[in-house]
Protein backbone atom coordinates (compact mmCIF):
# COMPACT_ATOMS: atom_id res chain seq x y z
CA UNK A 1 0.00 0.00 0.00
CA UNK A 2 2.75 2.44 1.00
CA UNK A 3 4.74 1.54 -2.05
CA UNK A 4 1.80 2.28 -4.26
CA UNK A 5 1.26 5.63 -2.55
CA UNK A 6 4.89 6.60 -3.10
CA UNK A 7 4.64 5.57 -6.71
CA UNK A 8 1.51 7.66 -7.10
CA UNK A 9 3.19 10.71 -5.58
CA UNK A 10 6.09 10.34 -7.94
CA UNK A 11 3.83 10.11 -10.94
CA UNK A 12 1.86 13.15 -9.75
CA UNK A 13 5.08 15.14 -9.38
CA UNK A 14 6.17 14.16 -12.87
CA UNK A 15 2.87 15.16 -14.37
CA UNK A 16 2.94 18.51 -12.56
CA UNK A 17 6.41 19.22 -13.90
CA UNK A 18 5.33 18.30 -17.40
CA UNK A 19 2.30 20.55 -17.13
CA UNK A 20 4.30 23.59 -16.07
CA UNK A 21 6.83 22.93 -18.82
CA UNK A 22 4.10 22.86 -21.46
CA UNK A 23 2.61 26.05 -20.04
CA UNK A 24 5.97 27.82 -20.22
CA UNK A 25 6.48 26.69 -23.79
CA UNK A 26 3.06 27.98 -24.75
CA UNK A 27 3.76 31.36 -23.17
CA UNK A 28 6.97 31.81 -25.15
CA UNK A 29 5.27 30.71 -28.33
CA UNK A 30 2.50 33.26 -27.89
CA UNK A 31 4.93 36.17 -27.79
CA UNK A 32 6.77 34.95 -30.86
CA UNK A 33 3.55 34.36 -32.75
CA UNK A 34 2.33 37.90 -32.18
CA UNK A 35 3.94 39.10 -35.38
CA UNK A 36 2.50 36.22 -37.37
CA UNK A 37 -1.06 36.92 -36.28
CA UNK A 38 -0.58 40.60 -36.91
CA UNK A 39 0.21 40.08 -40.55
CA UNK A 40 -2.11 37.26 -41.61
CA UNK A 41 -5.09 39.54 -42.27
CA UNK A 42 -3.21 41.70 -44.73
CA UNK A 43 -1.84 38.63 -46.52
CA UNK A 44 -5.35 37.53 -47.45
CA UNK A 45 -6.48 40.93 -48.70
CA UNK A 46 -3.35 41.81 -50.69
CA UNK A 47 -3.54 38.69 -52.86
CA UNK A 48 -7.17 39.46 -53.69
CA UNK A 49 -6.33 43.09 -54.58
CA UNK A 50 -3.55 42.02 -56.94
CA UNK A 51 -5.79 39.41 -58.58
CA UNK A 52 -8.51 42.03 -58.99
CA UNK A 53 -6.10 44.44 -60.69
CA UNK A 54 -4.78 41.76 -63.04
CA UNK A 55 -8.32 40.64 -63.89
CA UNK A 56 -9.56 44.14 -64.69
CA UNK A 57 -6.44 44.88 -66.74
CA UNK A 58 -6.78 41.70 -68.83
CA UNK A 59 -10.50 42.33 -69.36
CA UNK A 60 -9.78 45.81 -70.66
CA UNK A 61 -7.07 44.46 -72.93
CA UNK A 62 -9.07 41.60 -74.48
CA UNK A 63 -12.49 43.32 -74.31
CA UNK A 64 -13.94 40.31 -72.48
CA UNK A 65 -15.63 42.02 -69.60
CA UNK A 66 -16.32 39.65 -66.74
CA UNK A 67 -14.41 36.47 -67.65
CA UNK A 68 -10.84 37.25 -66.56
CA UNK A 69 -12.06 39.15 -63.53
CA UNK A 70 -13.98 36.10 -62.30
CA UNK A 71 -11.12 33.69 -63.01
CA UNK A 72 -8.52 35.87 -61.32
CA UNK A 73 -10.70 36.61 -58.32
CA UNK A 74 -11.04 32.90 -57.63
CA UNK A 75 -7.28 32.46 -58.09
CA UNK A 76 -6.74 35.47 -55.81
CA UNK A 77 -8.81 33.94 -53.02
CA UNK A 78 -6.81 30.73 -53.38
CA UNK A 79 -3.53 32.66 -53.27
CA UNK A 80 -4.69 34.62 -50.23
CA UNK A 81 -5.64 31.48 -48.32
CA UNK A 82 -2.29 30.01 -49.34
CA UNK A 83 -0.47 33.07 -47.96
CA UNK A 84 -2.29 32.85 -44.64
CA UNK A 85 -1.76 29.09 -44.41
CA UNK A 86 1.95 29.55 -45.04
CA UNK A 87 2.40 32.31 -42.49
CA UNK A 88 0.46 30.42 -39.81
CA UNK A 89 2.20 27.11 -40.50
CA UNK A 90 5.58 28.95 -40.47
CA UNK A 91 6.48 27.64 -43.89
CA UNK A 92 8.21 30.93 -44.50
CA UNK A 93 7.92 32.14 -48.03
CA UNK A 94 8.66 28.97 -49.88
CA UNK A 95 6.30 28.11 -52.65
CA UNK A 96 3.82 25.31 -52.10
CA UNK A 97 2.28 24.04 -48.93
CA UNK A 98 4.86 21.63 -47.58
CA UNK A 99 8.29 22.07 -46.09
CA UNK A 100 11.21 21.40 -48.38
CA UNK A 101 12.14 18.08 -46.80
CA UNK A 102 8.63 16.79 -46.20
CA UNK A 103 7.59 13.99 -48.48
CA UNK A 104 4.19 14.13 -50.06
CA UNK A 105 2.02 11.49 -48.46
CA UNK B 1 -10.52 70.47 -33.64
CA UNK B 2 -11.31 66.83 -32.94
CA UNK B 3 -11.04 65.77 -36.56
CA UNK B 4 -9.04 62.52 -36.36
CA UNK B 5 -7.91 62.59 -40.00
CA UNK B 6 -6.56 66.13 -39.86
CA UNK B 7 -3.23 64.98 -38.45
CA UNK B 8 -2.38 63.18 -41.70
CA UNK B 9 -2.73 66.28 -43.85
CA UNK B 10 0.24 67.10 -46.05
CA UNK B 11 1.26 70.75 -45.77
CA UNK B 12 3.55 72.41 -48.25
CA UNK B 13 6.24 74.16 -46.28
CA UNK B 14 8.33 75.34 -49.24
CA UNK B 15 6.21 75.32 -52.43
CA UNK B 16 8.26 74.22 -55.40
CA UNK B 17 7.25 73.26 -58.92
CA UNK B 18 9.48 71.99 -61.71
CA UNK B 19 8.10 71.04 -65.16
CA UNK B 20 4.53 71.16 -63.83
CA UNK B 21 5.42 68.59 -61.19
CA UNK B 22 4.83 69.53 -57.60
CA UNK B 23 7.99 68.71 -55.65
CA UNK B 24 7.34 70.96 -52.67
CA UNK B 25 9.12 70.43 -49.40
CA UNK B 26 6.24 69.19 -47.24
CA UNK B 27 5.88 68.34 -43.57
CA UNK B 28 6.29 64.71 -44.62
CA UNK B 29 9.67 65.51 -46.18
CA UNK B 30 10.59 67.53 -43.10
CA UNK B 31 10.06 64.55 -40.83
CA UNK B 32 11.93 62.24 -43.21
CA UNK B 33 14.85 64.67 -43.09
CA UNK B 34 14.55 64.85 -39.31
CA UNK B 35 14.64 61.06 -39.07
CA UNK B 36 17.81 60.94 -41.17
CA UNK B 37 19.40 63.80 -39.20
CA UNK B 38 18.64 62.08 -35.90
CA UNK B 39 20.03 58.76 -37.10
CA UNK B 40 23.19 60.41 -38.39
CA UNK B 41 23.63 62.40 -35.18
CA UNK B 42 23.13 59.31 -33.05
CA UNK B 43 25.67 57.31 -34.99
CA UNK B 44 28.18 60.17 -35.22
CA UNK B 45 27.94 60.94 -31.52
CA UNK B 46 28.41 57.29 -30.68
CA UNK B 47 31.71 56.95 -32.55
CA UNK B 48 33.09 60.24 -31.32
CA UNK B 49 34.69 58.77 -28.21
CA UNK B 50 35.24 55.15 -29.00
CA UNK B 51 35.98 53.12 -25.91
CA UNK B 52 35.98 49.53 -24.79
CA UNK B 53 33.45 50.35 -22.11
CA UNK B 54 30.75 52.00 -24.19
CA UNK B 55 29.18 55.32 -23.34
CA UNK B 56 25.39 55.66 -23.47
CA UNK B 57 25.24 56.63 -27.12
CA UNK B 58 27.78 54.02 -28.07
CA UNK B 59 25.76 51.27 -26.40
CA UNK B 60 22.63 52.37 -28.25
CA UNK B 61 24.29 52.11 -31.62
CA UNK B 62 26.00 48.87 -30.62
CA UNK B 63 22.60 47.43 -29.76
CA UNK B 64 21.27 48.57 -33.13
CA UNK B 65 24.24 47.08 -34.92
CA UNK B 66 24.05 43.74 -33.15
CA UNK B 67 20.30 43.51 -33.60
CA UNK B 68 20.49 44.02 -37.35
CA UNK B 69 23.67 41.95 -37.78
CA UNK B 70 22.00 39.02 -36.01
CA UNK B 71 18.87 39.44 -38.08
CA UNK B 72 20.85 39.42 -41.31
CA UNK B 73 23.04 36.44 -40.45
CA UNK B 74 20.14 34.43 -39.02
CA UNK B 75 17.87 34.99 -41.97
CA UNK B 76 20.13 35.31 -44.99
CA UNK B 77 23.38 33.66 -43.98
CA UNK B 78 26.94 34.47 -44.99
CA UNK B 79 26.00 35.88 -48.36
CA UNK B 80 23.79 38.44 -46.69
CA UNK B 81 26.55 40.61 -45.23
CA UNK B 82 26.59 42.67 -48.41
CA UNK B 83 23.06 43.75 -47.65
CA UNK B 84 23.71 44.82 -44.09
CA UNK B 85 23.84 48.58 -44.92
CA UNK B 86 20.54 48.34 -46.80
CA UNK B 87 18.75 46.50 -43.98
CA UNK B 88 20.24 48.78 -41.34
CA UNK B 89 19.14 51.91 -43.21
CA UNK B 90 15.67 50.54 -43.80
CA UNK B 91 15.17 49.55 -40.17
CA UNK B 92 16.48 52.75 -38.61
CA UNK B 93 14.60 54.94 -41.08
CA UNK B 94 11.29 53.19 -40.39
CA UNK B 95 11.90 52.99 -36.65
CA UNK B 96 12.74 56.68 -36.35
CA UNK B 97 9.82 57.59 -38.61
CA UNK B 98 7.40 55.61 -36.48
CA UNK B 99 8.85 56.84 -33.20
CA UNK B 100 9.01 60.51 -34.26
CA UNK B 101 5.35 60.15 -35.13
CA UNK B 102 4.64 59.29 -31.49
CA UNK B 103 5.71 62.76 -30.34
CA UNK B 104 2.91 65.32 -29.94
CA UNK B 105 2.49 67.78 -32.86
CA UNK B 106 4.67 65.63 -35.07
CA UNK B 107 3.85 63.99 -38.36
CA UNK B 108 4.12 60.26 -39.10
CA UNK B 109 5.35 59.83 -42.64
CA UNK B 110 4.83 56.06 -42.50
CA UNK B 111 1.08 56.68 -42.19
CA UNK B 112 0.93 57.55 -45.89
CA UNK B 113 0.63 54.56 -48.18
CA UNK B 114 2.68 56.17 -50.94
CA UNK B 115 5.74 56.29 -48.66
CA UNK B 116 5.47 52.68 -47.53
CA UNK B 117 4.52 51.50 -51.01
CA UNK B 118 7.61 53.06 -52.57
CA UNK B 119 9.79 51.39 -49.94
CA UNK B 120 8.04 48.05 -50.47
CA UNK B 121 8.23 48.35 -54.26
CA UNK B 122 11.94 49.12 -53.99
CA UNK B 123 12.47 45.98 -51.92
CA UNK B 124 10.32 43.93 -54.30
CA UNK B 125 12.17 45.09 -57.42
CA UNK B 126 15.54 44.61 -55.75
CA UNK B 127 14.65 41.07 -54.71
CA UNK B 128 13.26 40.12 -58.12
CA UNK B 129 16.12 41.62 -60.13
CA UNK B 130 18.69 40.17 -57.76
CA UNK B 131 17.13 36.71 -58.11
CA UNK B 132 17.16 36.92 -61.90
CA UNK B 133 20.70 38.33 -61.89
CA UNK B 134 22.08 35.56 -59.66
CA UNK B 135 20.10 32.54 -60.82
CA UNK B 136 19.08 33.50 -64.33
CA UNK B 137 16.14 31.63 -65.76
CA UNK B 138 16.20 29.14 -62.88
CA UNK B 139 14.74 31.86 -60.64
CA UNK B 140 11.33 31.28 -62.19
CA UNK B 141 11.42 27.77 -60.74
CA UNK B 142 10.26 29.64 -57.65
CA UNK B 143 6.75 29.49 -59.00
CA UNK B 144 6.65 25.71 -59.32
CA UNK B 145 5.62 24.19 -55.98
CA UNK B 146 7.37 21.07 -54.79
CA UNK B 147 5.49 17.79 -54.79
CA UNK B 148 2.56 18.96 -56.84
CA UNK B 149 1.31 16.62 -59.58
CA UNK B 150 1.87 17.81 -63.16
CA UNK B 151 -1.86 18.07 -63.82
CA UNK B 152 -2.26 20.66 -61.06
CA UNK B 153 0.52 22.94 -62.32
CA UNK B 154 -1.63 25.11 -64.64
CA UNK B 155 -3.68 26.00 -61.56
CA UNK B 156 -0.86 26.28 -59.05
CA UNK B 157 1.50 28.49 -61.08
CA UNK B 158 -0.96 31.42 -61.41
CA UNK B 159 -1.72 31.13 -57.68
CA UNK B 160 1.97 31.26 -56.86
CA UNK B 161 2.51 34.22 -59.18
CA UNK B 162 -0.37 36.13 -57.60
CA UNK B 163 0.97 35.24 -54.18
CA UNK B 164 4.40 36.55 -55.20
CA UNK B 165 3.02 39.76 -56.68
CA UNK B 166 0.95 40.44 -53.57
CA UNK B 167 4.11 40.88 -51.48
CA UNK B 168 4.69 44.61 -52.01
CA UNK B 169 1.00 45.26 -51.30
CA UNK B 170 0.95 43.29 -48.07
CA UNK B 171 4.30 44.74 -47.02
CA UNK B 172 3.21 48.34 -47.54
CA UNK B 173 -0.41 48.06 -46.41
CA UNK B 174 0.60 46.38 -43.14
CA UNK B 175 2.87 49.22 -42.08
CA UNK B 176 0.65 52.03 -43.34
CA UNK B 177 -2.57 50.59 -41.90
CA UNK B 178 -1.07 49.94 -38.49
CA UNK B 179 0.36 53.41 -38.18
CA UNK B 180 -2.70 55.19 -39.50
CA UNK B 181 -5.21 53.13 -37.50
CA UNK B 182 -3.25 53.62 -34.29
CA UNK B 183 -2.93 57.38 -34.66
CA UNK B 184 -6.59 57.78 -35.66
CA UNK B 185 -7.67 55.76 -32.63
CA UNK B 186 -5.51 57.85 -30.31
CA UNK B 187 -7.04 61.03 -31.68
CA UNK B 188 -10.62 59.75 -31.44
CA UNK B 189 -10.21 58.83 -27.78
CA UNK B 190 -8.43 62.12 -27.14
CA UNK B 191 -11.41 63.93 -28.65
CA UNK B 192 -13.67 62.51 -25.90
CA UNK B 193 -11.57 63.65 -22.96
CA UNK B 194 -12.56 67.31 -22.66
CA UNK B 195 -16.28 67.10 -23.64
CA UNK B 196 -16.94 64.37 -21.07
CA UNK B 197 -15.83 66.56 -18.17
CA UNK B 198 -15.06 64.54 -15.06
CA UNK B 199 -15.84 61.27 -16.86
CA UNK B 200 -13.12 62.15 -19.33
CA UNK B 201 -10.78 60.23 -17.05
CA UNK B 202 -11.94 57.01 -18.76
CA UNK B 203 -10.87 57.93 -22.32
CA UNK B 204 -7.73 59.50 -20.86
CA UNK B 205 -6.80 56.18 -19.30
CA UNK B 206 -7.52 54.42 -22.59
CA UNK B 207 -5.28 56.93 -24.36
CA UNK B 208 -2.42 56.36 -21.94
CA UNK B 209 -2.67 52.62 -22.49
CA UNK B 210 -2.96 53.07 -26.26
CA UNK B 211 0.15 55.25 -26.34
CA UNK B 212 2.13 52.41 -24.80
CA UNK B 213 0.64 50.01 -27.30
CA UNK B 214 1.47 52.38 -30.15
CA UNK B 215 5.12 52.54 -29.12
CA UNK B 216 5.19 48.75 -29.22
CA UNK B 217 3.48 48.72 -32.63
CA UNK B 218 5.86 51.37 -33.96
CA UNK B 219 8.81 49.16 -33.11
CA UNK B 220 7.12 45.93 -34.15
CA UNK B 221 6.08 47.19 -37.58
CA UNK B 222 9.56 48.48 -38.38
CA UNK B 223 10.87 45.09 -37.26
CA UNK B 224 8.33 43.14 -39.34
CA UNK B 225 9.09 45.20 -42.44
CA UNK B 226 12.82 44.58 -42.11
CA UNK B 227 12.57 40.91 -41.24
CA UNK B 228 10.31 40.29 -44.23
CA UNK B 229 12.84 42.11 -46.42
CA UNK B 230 15.49 39.75 -45.03
CA UNK B 231 13.33 36.71 -45.77
CA UNK B 232 12.62 37.84 -49.33
CA UNK B 233 16.33 38.54 -49.89
CA UNK B 234 17.17 35.13 -48.49
CA UNK B 235 14.80 33.50 -50.94
CA UNK B 236 16.30 35.17 -53.99
CA UNK B 237 19.92 34.71 -52.85
CA UNK B 238 19.70 31.11 -51.65
CA UNK B 239 17.15 29.74 -54.07
CA UNK B 240 15.87 26.38 -52.82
Amino acid sequence: MKKKLKDFNKRLENLKNLNSKIKNQKKNKNIKDFGVYLKSGVELVSAIIIALVIGIFLDNYFQSKPIFLIIFLILGFAAGIMNVYRSVKKLGFEVGFKKKNDKLQ
Amino acid sequence: MADPIHQFKIKELIPLEIFETNISYTNSSLFMSLAIIFITLLLLLSIKNKSLIPSRFQSISEIFYEFIANMVSDNIGDKGHKFFPLIFTLFTFLLFGNMLGMLPYSFTFTSHIIVTFVLAMFVFLLVTLLGIFIHGFKFFGLFIPKGVPMIMLPLMIPIEIISYLSRPISLSVRLFANMMAGHTMLKIFAGFIVPLGIFGIAPLMVDVALTALEVLIAFLQAYVFTILTCLYLNESINLH
